[in-house]
């Protein structure tokens, strides 16, 4: 009997074990989209200036995105941090964000960040091409994303899926310069051409690197870190030429939850993530753009110097779900 | 009559069927809200997902599930004759090490193999000098398969050697002194074994269409990788739901079909006969068949312990190893949390089926639909429900621990099903008329009795829930993290090293109460 009682005890208090185990002690819950080994220190050192203890969950800004939706009006967040603005721009549109205002919002250029203050750019990107230099010289190298879908590339691209949300936001600018109609057509060509698609943008400059693709569709600091790896790779931005479709400029971003737990750190993190010292180290170790005036870029040439496609990106926010249905018709989510 | 009187049908109680009528709706719950969610996907969805994506993963899953059986069939049902039939040098240490590799998940062993294998890894650098350029791509189907295989055979290899062990010689001897070669032995031994090798390819398949970490790694599209990109992805329910619904049916197919064969062609030994184990001698051959044995260990023992250790060693001092601690309890945790709840859930259903009843039936096969659920589609139906329904628990320990439990239930329930099974029921009434009351006589004698296959169906539940990926990576808490997350997380960005050192401790960790299983003789229980 004793045995007997005893399992039964352990049955009836497991889930009370359980629940306790399930409370968040953390001071701060921060969603991230953004890399781990990318945004990690950065948090660590907010977590040491401010002695808060923050919880992190790192995971595709998509994701994240659909869970923070998905958990209504008790969202356990407090800050979201996206890869690309349009994941922000629809929460934001959702209703899901409370606005921010910090010392230094002012000095985010407007286009990187929203008009009602509910997210704002942190450091801002390109996206490139990254070219393995050992398999291309620089005379074959492409200069315009629409010519690969020319066959003599057949093979040889990589480009992340689509939970990647700077690609999602890439294709969303795409579809508003050039319409739904060619960036069908394009997209096709790219999955006739066997373009590659790979888990994130890690694996993809990691691939282009080793030569086992030639040119991989990323954001420019992926090509920044490989090339510091010692691997063979140059980077090319795409579509230059006037009147051509230009650069995609995207900023990764932050909001505050609305109806988060604990909204006066949430704002703490904010002001520290645009901080001249945050910035520098967006820019020093991970080497992005910064968007604060003052702060040096690490060898990158200048963002002005840099033709974009003029989207604001603003507007990508209606866009993700349009672009995601997209890549799920043509194939090419995963 | 008495024959088939066993203690389960004794101990039936109104509050045990209670039980296990509570524990039956829940672990069906998933299945019921994958087919709703399922029915309720617009048209416009399901036009789109069965123009353009299922008719594929139809091939590519059904396609990668017929080449990982076939092969596992060959490679396990041969190395398990060889082991327990013949007179291999060093077959009993060989038969535990061919076993052994099942404490590596595929998808630590895909991480292994895309790095060796992949372009500019070892095998790339060893064949240059030698003018080889490059190899021809490891990721795609025949990765997959490859290292599928490689990880997957243990469970034909255990069923199989159980067969063989139980097997009375004198078939063998028969076919002999009638003047049959190898071959026809073989082909007897194998209509003979046909039980416990469809039992073996049955659980390969359906491995292989819930594998979610392998194909991943590999690029390989499948149902779940799919599933998980439409979750993940776009955070789409209803169309994740959908192609669910397609995979379940898939699923429950091939289980039908696995079950039909496992006893459509059964041949019944006559009597236990005198079962003198003999060994085939394999004369010439031995030290072929040796060398066989030793390249089939050394691809999956072999080289991913040297590779794991390597990099281990390489990364050390990175990582900081209270990190590495915290992981490690993490999995423990959950593993273990999952392993006790479902062994103690798990018997009012075996108890329910044991009884023989028609609701005990439908019961036990509700309670054990996990089988036909791949981790993602426990983990979707686990977010949808528990947001809608139940929010407070949405994001804790517990709800993971629910979706394991319901995960690994079937593997539970068929221990203690058959561990009731063996358990006469005149013991049972013996302690009645000695005035024992029906939860006394359970307690004091079935239970007692039945400790050895509790412990056993916790070790297996245990084994398999410390390996899951896709469900934990789902539904795991805020700052969660347990050992196949730390795998994942370097390797999806192509870091192989770096996920050697959490990698490593999987291995060990499922590998330890493996081998208790393993020189327990309670093999078989593992499949």
């Amino acid at each position: 009997m004793r045995r007997g009682a005893l399992l039964l005890v352990a049955v009836l208090l497991a889930p009370a074990a359980l629940s306790a185990c399930g409370g968040s002690s953390a001071d701060l819950v921060v969603y991230s989209g953004r890399n781990e080994a990318l945004f990690k220190p950065i948090l660590d050192d907010f977590a040491e200036a401010s002695g808060l203890q923050v919880s992190v969950r790192f995971a595709d800004t998509t994701d994240l995105a659909g869970t923070l939706l998905e958990e209504g009006g008790s969202p356990r967040a407090d800050v979201f941090i996206g890869q690309d603005a349009g994941a922000l721009a629809r929460l934001g549109e959702k209703g899901r964000l409370a606005p921010y205002d910090g010392p230094a919002l002012d000095q985010v250029p407007a286009e990187l960040r929203s008009a009602d203050g509910t997210w704002t750019g942190l450091s801002a990107r390109v996206r490139v091409l990254i070219i393995n230099t050992e398999e291309l010289p620089e005379a074959e190298r492409p200069e315009s994303l629409f010519e690969l879908t020319d066959p003599k590339w057949k093979g040889k691209v990589a480009a992340p899926n689509a939970t990647n949300a700077s690609w999602i936001g890439f294709i969303s600018e795409m579809r508003l310069k050039r319409g739904e109609d060619e960036t069908r057509a394009w997209l096709e060509g790219m999955k006739a051409n066997g373009l590659a698609v790979l888990g994130s943008h890690t694996d993809v400059r990691n691939a282009v690197g080793s030569g086992e693709f030639q040119i991989g569709l990323v954001n420019h600091y992926y090509y920044e870190l490989e090339q510091r790896e010692g691997s063979p790779v140059a980077q090319v931005v795409t579509d230059q030429e006037p009147g051509g479709f230009g650069a995609v400029v995207n900023a990764s971003s932050g909001g505050i939850v609305k109806g988060g737990p604990n909204p006066e750190n949430a704002k703490k993190l904010m002001d520290f993530l645009l901080t001249t010292k945050a910035q520098e180290e967006f820019a020093g170790l991970n080497f992005e753009y910064p968007v604060v005036p003052g702060v040096p870029t690490e060898g990158l040439a200048p963002l002005e110097s840099i033709t974009g496609t003029g989207i604001e990106l603003a507007r990508l926010g209606p866009q993700v779900d349009k672009t995601l249905d997209l890549l799920r018709e043509v194939g090419l989510e995963s | 009559m008495s024959a088939a009187r066993h203690a389960g049908e004794r101990t039936g109680t109104g509050p045990a069927t209670a039980a296990a009528a509570v524990v039956a709706l829940v672990a069906g719950l998933p299945l019921l809200y994958v087919i709703v969610r399922a029915a309720g996907a617009g048209a416009d969805t399901w036009g789109v997902l069965l123009d353009r994506r299922v008719p594929g993963l139809l091939a590519t899953t059904l396609g990668l599930a017929a080449v990982v059986c076939s092969a596992t069939l060959v490679l396990g049902a041969g190395l398990a004759w060889l082991t327990v039939r013949t007179d291999l040098p060093g077959r009993r240490v060989l038969a535990v090490l061919c076993a052994l590799p099942l404490a590596i998940p595929p998808y630590v062993g895909a991480v292994i193999y895309a790095d060796l294998l992949g372009p500019r890894g070892a095998l790339q650098g060893v064949l240059e000098p030698l003018g080889v350029e490059r190899l021809p791509s490891i990721f795609g189907f025949d990765g997959a398969a490859f290292v599928l295989i490689l990880f997957t055979y243990p469970y034909v290899f255990l069923l199989a050697s159980a067969g063989l062990a139980g097997l009375n010689p004198h078939y063998d001897e028969a076919v002999r002194a009638l003047g049959g070669g190898p071959l026809l032995a073989a082909r007897t031994a194998a209509r003979l074994l046909l039980p416990a090798l469809a039992s073996g390819a049955l659980l390969v398949g359906l491995y292989v269409l819930s594998d979610f970490g392998a194909v991943s790694l590999m690029r390989l599209d499948t149902f779940t990788t799919v599933i998980y990109a439409e979750l993940g992805g776009r955070f789409d329910p209803p169309a994740a739901a959908a192609l669910s619904s397609v995979l379940v049916v898939l699923t429950l197919a091939v289980l039908v079909g696995g079950l039909r064969l496992r006893g459509g062609g059964r041949y019944t030994q006559t009597g236990a006969g005198y079962a003198r184990r003999t060994v085939r001698p394999l004369g010439r051959a031995k030290w072929p068949a040796l060398t066989l044995v030793v390249l089939v260990l050394a691809a999956t023992l072999g080289v991913p312990l040297v590779v794991l250790v390597g990099w281990t060693v390489e990364s050390l001092g990175d990582q900081a190893i209270g990190d590495f601690g915290g992981w490690a309890a993490n999995s423990l945790l959950v593993s273990g949390l999952s392993a006790s709840v479902a062994v103690a859930v798990a018997l009012p259903v075996a108890m329910a089926i044991a009884r023989g009843s028609r609701f005990g039936r439908v019961l036990g096969a509700l309670a054990q639909s996990g089988y036909a659920l791949p981790g993602v589609i426990v983990a979707l139906a686990a977010v949808a429900i528990s947001t809608r329904f139940f929010s407070p628990l949405y994001g804790t320990l517990a709800l993971l621990v629910i979706a394991f439990v319901v995960r690994f239930l079937p593997q539970a329930v068929q221990a203690e099903e058959s561990g009731l099974a063996q358990i006469g029921g005149n013991l049972v009434d013996a302690a009645r008329s000695l005035g024992a009351s029906r939860r006394r006589a359970f307690a004091q004698v079935v239970l007692p009795l039945l400790r050895p296959s509790l412990v056993a169906a916790w070790i297996v539940v245990f084994l398999t829930a410390v390996k899951e990926l896709p469900a934990t990576l789902i539904l795991r808490p805020i700052g969660f993290d347990t050992l196949p997350v730390r795998v994942w997380t370097p390797a999806r960005d192509g870091l192989y090293a770096e996920a050697g050192p959490a990698a490593l401790a999987l291995v060990v960790l499922s590998a330890l109460p493996l081998v208790v299983v393993l020189l327990s003789r309670r093999g078989t229980l593992l499949a």
